[in-house]
């Protein structure tokens, strides 16, 4: 107990977890009202899919329950949940590779019998903005998913969640440099590859003013 | 948070803080004036550092124009129910029982009895197989018993004449059946 820092609170949750008693179910609970938003965004960033990013998720913390003896006091709580989700969503892009399928609810660009997915925005937007914007979107979101897992994976931890490089580096399995290098270099590549909308400024001008 | 760097800050630090996602950056972008050049902190970056700081600030706002997924409220419930319904299902098998965890079914509950049932069976056939080997040897024995009293002399005799004529003495004088045999025993030899 001596290495884990008083102020470590998921970790104290995840050792009543881990022991298995009455509170254990307690202690469950709480973590995942703590962590559900993190967990569901990097899963929805990384799928994308809303829904299969929730049924993914109540996976994430049901293997997070039967992975608790697992848990060594002296990891951190953060790392040893977004490396269960990490393995979990891998698995799920492997599968997705194995067995592609298509699905009704993803935007089909070029055809437009099928609409874009909806986009929540409390501006009153035009449908053609709705449209431009569902593209831009999509064309973002074929960038990521085009990038090496690693990479993805360090980005969107990086940018979407509070997690240290640190931590981020003990999820990956690589070292703090090595996670800013496969940052940098993931960035790079997504500036490249999405030139056309940065350059269109449109990121300098404020449509909601 | 003012997406552009403060006076001083380094551009390494600069970028490595945009890596971490500025959601206002626009906004702030647009009330600085977002002019490339223009507000480069301090002053001390280079044009090179300055193209790569607009081109971070545009993809970090693509990057905030990506939706974002809203968790759940019943999300604990639901991971509580699915906990409870697994554990359920590796303790006792259950109405919700399925095939991938039938080892860990047969693990926990099976194993014992199907241990006990397997020594039994072989302790039974043990002393099934016993019997039926004393049946064996005893009828072997029987057999073996009856051949040697049915014993009688081949046909090699009846190229002995001598046997042949002790027969036909043997005719004449009526004698038994038993010294029939044994008159023929040695001639069989």
């Amino acid at each position: 107990m001596s290495s884990l820092p008083e102020t470590d609170e998921d970790a104290q949750w995840m050792l009543r977890v881990k022991r298995g008693g009455s509170d254990a179910p307690e202690a469950l609970a709480r973590l995942v009202e703590r962590w559900k938003q993190p967990v569901i965004h990097f899963l929805f960033r990384s799928l994308p899919d809303a829904e299969e990013a929730e049924d993914l998720a109540l996976i994430v913390f049901t293997q997070l329950w039967k992975s608790a003896a697992r848990y060594q006091i002296s990891a951190r709580f953060s790392t040893f949940l977004f490396t269960i989700a990490r393995n979990l969503c891998l698995n799920e892009l492997r599968r997705r590779a194995r067995h592609p399928a298509v699905s009704l609810d993803e935007p089909h660009g070029d055809d437009e019998a099928h609409p874009f997915r909806q986009i929540e925005d409390a501006r009153q937007v035009s449908a053609d903005e709705l449209l431009q914007r569902g593209e831009l979107v999509s064309k973002i979101n074929e960038a990521l998913a085009a990038l090496p897992e690693k990479q993805r994976t360090a980005i969107i931890l990086c940018r979407d969640t509070d997690l240290s490089y640190d931590e981020i580096a003990e999820i990956l399995g690589t070292s703090i440099p090595a996670t800013k290098s496969l940052i940098h270099r993931g960035r790079e590549v997504l500036r490249t590859r999405l030139k056309p909308y940065l350059k269109t400024g449109d990121w300098n001008s404020s449509p909601s003013e | 948070m003012n997406p552009r760097p403060k006076p001083g800050e380094e551009p390494a630090a600069w970028r490595e803080s945009v890596w971490k996602g500025r959601r206002d950056s626009k906004k702030s972008a647009a009330s600085t004036g977002a002019s490339t050049g223009a507000s480069s902190g301090d002053g001390t970056w280079t044009p090179g550092q300055q193209a790569e700081m607009e081109a971070e600030l545009a993809l970090d706002y693509l990057l905030g124009m990506l939706p974002t997924a809203i968790a759940p409220t019943n999300l604990a419930t639901r991971v509580l129910n699915e906990v409870a319904r697994e554990d359920r299902s590796q303790r006792w098998g259950g109405p919700s029982w399925v095939p991938g965890q039938a080892w860990q079914w047969a693990r926990r509950i099976g194993l014992r009895p199907v241990g006990i049932a397997f020594a039994l069976s072989l302790a039974v056939g043990g002393v099934l197989s016993q019997r039926s080997l004393e049946k064996r040897l005893l009828m072997a024995r029987e057999v073996a018993e009856v051949t040697e009293v049915t014993a009688v002399a081949g046909v090699d005799i009846l190229r002995n004449f001598d046997a042949i004529s002790a027969l036909g003495a043997d005719a004449r004088m009526h004698p038994s059946d038993v010294d029939l045999m044994a008159a023929m025993v040695p001639l069989a030899q």
